[in-house]
Order: structure tokens, then sequence, then C-alpha cells
């Protein structure tokens, strides 16, 4: 019987203890928010990892409210979003050169095949030059191979 | 008894096949391999012919003038027949070098050509080369000596248009750090091995033109030797 009882107690306890890391309570938070207190930069990662979690529209709702509270905010966030205006100009003006560059490369492209079409033309006339003269010279054995058995008719 | 064979003979098979391997390995590497550089991008690719090809032209119009020297002072035949082979193949070598340069220009500067000093002087021995030809053709009996005085004549530009690169001109150098020992890895050894490419069809073509003049002179002498005989009329 005793044994049944000490069963009883652990397992409310048990739960106690897991009903207790789910919802915490009043002593947890205050924990946490002096600990934010403290260290600054565990502040920023709740705030961040909150901000995370959060519904959009609230987050706007809280920024409308931030801006309206105060101006200087307001004013740098306008900053804010004029520089990232400024950035996209510069990125579409950085899309826009490598466009050029590469209408660039693409006319380069024409010239190189000019260039190298020059030179075999060169060489095809040089070899027509040199096919020419070849033939010049087989015309030239041919006349003197002629003259010569004229000659050798002529003088038997 | 087997006629001995002239050096012509193997010289032309051999290194125009060779040429022919180097074209073809030359024009895949330097479309597939080599690297864009980085200020003439893609029209950087014109330099490995156009240099290739200016390099042998100072080799052929260096034999050129060599052998015209050799030919005046010991009126050698062969050594004429050198020489204006050299001469032929020195000017298909300066048409490529000019037609090719001037394109590159146009595509990396935007114009055709520049008076500037080493184009000027580029043009002008071609020229000389050019009116060496002629005057082979035209100028009747004197015409070897003639010639062979032009080509002393052209050959002394040649260290002028050499190191005019090297002296302020406007020309364009050769890779983006200058000159071509400062070339990155893949691009000088592709350049290297086009030089060696276009020599090896500078020796083919040498050795061709020089058979084939050797073979015109020869039929000449017959000709009047059948004439002196009294076998031809």
């Amino acid at each position: 019987m005793r044994s049944r009882v000490w069963i009883v107690v652990a397992a409310l306890a048990m739960f106690s203890a897991r009903a207790h890391a789910e919802t915490p309570g009043p002593d947890a938070r205050a924990a946490c928010v002096a600990a934010m207190n403290v260290d600054k930069a565990f502040a920023t990662d709740v705030v961040m990892n909150a901000t995370k979690q959060a519904d959009p529209a609230v987050l706007r709702r809280t920024c409308d409210v931030a801006l309206g509270l105060d101006a200087k905010y307001a004013a740098d966030l306008a900053e804010h979003a004029a520089d990232l205006e400024s950035a996209n100009r510069r990125l579409a003006a950085d899309a826009k050169q490598h466009e050029t560059a590469s209408d660039a490369i693409a006319k380069n492209e024409r010239h190189v095949i000019i260039a190298y079409a020059a030179m075999w033309l060169v060489a095809v006339g040089f070899l027509l030059f040199l096919r020419q003269r070849q033939l010049g010279l087989r015309r030239e054995i041919a006349l003197l191979r002629r003259d010569l058995e004229a000659s050798l008719k002529e003088n038997a | 008894m087997a006629v001995p064979r002239s050096a012509t003979d193997w010289m032309v098979p051999v290194f125009g096949l060779l040429g022919a391997i180097g074209l073809v390995v030359c024009i895949w590497l330097i479309f597939t391999w080599v690297p864009n550089d980085a200020v003439l991008f893609f029209n950087q690719r014109i330099f490995y012919f156009h240099v290739g090809h200016a390099f042998n032209l100072f080799i052929a119009v260096g034999v050129c003038g060599v052998s015209s020297l050799l030919f005046l002072w010991r009126r050698t035949p062969r050594w004429d027949d050198l020489a204006l082979a050299a001469a032929e193949v020195a000017v298909a070598y300066g048409a490529v070098v000019l037609v090719t340069g001037s394109v590159w220009a146009k595509a990396a500067w935007d114009h055709w050509w520049v008076w500037e000093n080493r184009l000027m002087m580029s043009l002008l021995l071609w020229l000389v080369l050019v009116a060496y030809v002629l005057v082979r053709r035209y100028a009747g009996a004197s015409a070897d000596r003639l010639a062979a005085g032009l080509a002393v004549f052209g050959t002394v530009g040649l260290p002028f248009i050499y190191t005019m690169v090297n002296k302020g001109d406007q020309h364009p150098q050769a890779g983006t750090n200058g000159n071509v020992a400062t070339l990155t890895g893949p691009m000088q050894i592709v350049f290297w091995l086009s030089v060696a490419t276009f020599f090896c069809w500078f020796l083919a073509l040498i050795a061709s033109r020089v058979a084939s003049t050797r073979g015109e002179r020869e039929l000449r002498e017959l000709r009047e030797q059948g004439l002196d005989a009294g076998l031809l009329t």
C-alpha cells in the first residue's frame, strides 16, 4: 500500500514539472528580463528571435507605431530605403555594363573571324601564285621539249 | 646509280605536314584552351597568328637580306634562289601581318590604321619586299643584282621595327603586361607553338620556291645552251 502511494506521488511530481516547463511562471519571466537587462547581446538575440516568429502584420503595426513616436527613426528608415533604391540602380547599371561588355565580346568574335579569314585568303592566294609558277615551269619544259624534238627531226 | 635527292625534296612534305598538324593544334588550342585576355577579351586571339607571322616575317627578311648579301659578294646563283624564295614568302607573311594587325586594331581600338612609327616601318618594309619581287620580274638582265641591293636595304630596317615596340610608340603590346615574356602560361605556350608552326610553313614554302626557282633557272640556262649549240631556234 505504501509503495503505491509513492508511485502516485512520483507521477504527480513529474506531471507538475512538465507543466511548469511548458508555461514559464512569473519567476522565470522575471529572471529572463533581468538577464536581458544585464546582457545586451542576449537581449538582442531574444528580440531577433521573437521578431522572426512574429506575424508580419503585427510587425508592420508595431513599426507604424514606432514611426509615429520617433521622427528620427522615420527619417533613418526613409534614408535606408533611399540607399536600397540607389543600390538597386547601381545593380541595374552593372547589369547594363555586363550586357555592353558581352556585346563587345560578340563584336570581337566577328573581327577575330575576319582576321583568320584574311589569313586564309592570303594563304590561298600565295598557294595559287605557287601553282601558277609551277604551271609556267611545266609550260616552259614542254616548249623546250617540243623545240628539241623538232630540232632533232630536222637534223635527222 | 640513284640520283642524289636535294634537301628541298624532303623538306616540303616533312615541314608541310608538321605545319598542317601545328596549324590544326594551334587553332584548337586558341579557341578552346587559351583564356580570354583581361583587357582585350576575345580579340586578343588574333595575336597568336598576327605576331606568329611577324616573327617569321623577320626571319624571312633576314634570310633574304643575308642571302642577297652573299649573292652580291660571291655571285653564286643558289644564294639568289634562296633570296628570291624568302622574299616571296616574306611578302605573303607581311600581308598577313598587316591585314590581321589592321583588323585587330579595329576590334580593340576602333581604328583600322594609326600612323605610328612601327606600323609605318612595317608597311615600308613590306613595300620594299613587293618592290623586290617586281624588280625580279620586270627589271630585265640585271634584276638579280638590283633586287639584292634592295633586299639588303630593306633588311637594315628590321632592328628598328623590332625595338620600336619598347620605345614608347603607340603600337599595341603583346599581352596585358607588355611583352611576350609576361604572357600567362597557356598564352605563352600557344604563342610559341604558333611561331613554330609558321616557321615550319616558312621552311616548306622556302624549299618549294627554291626548287621551283632553281628549276626555272636551269631551264633558262638549258635553253640558252640549246640556242648556242644551234639546236633551238
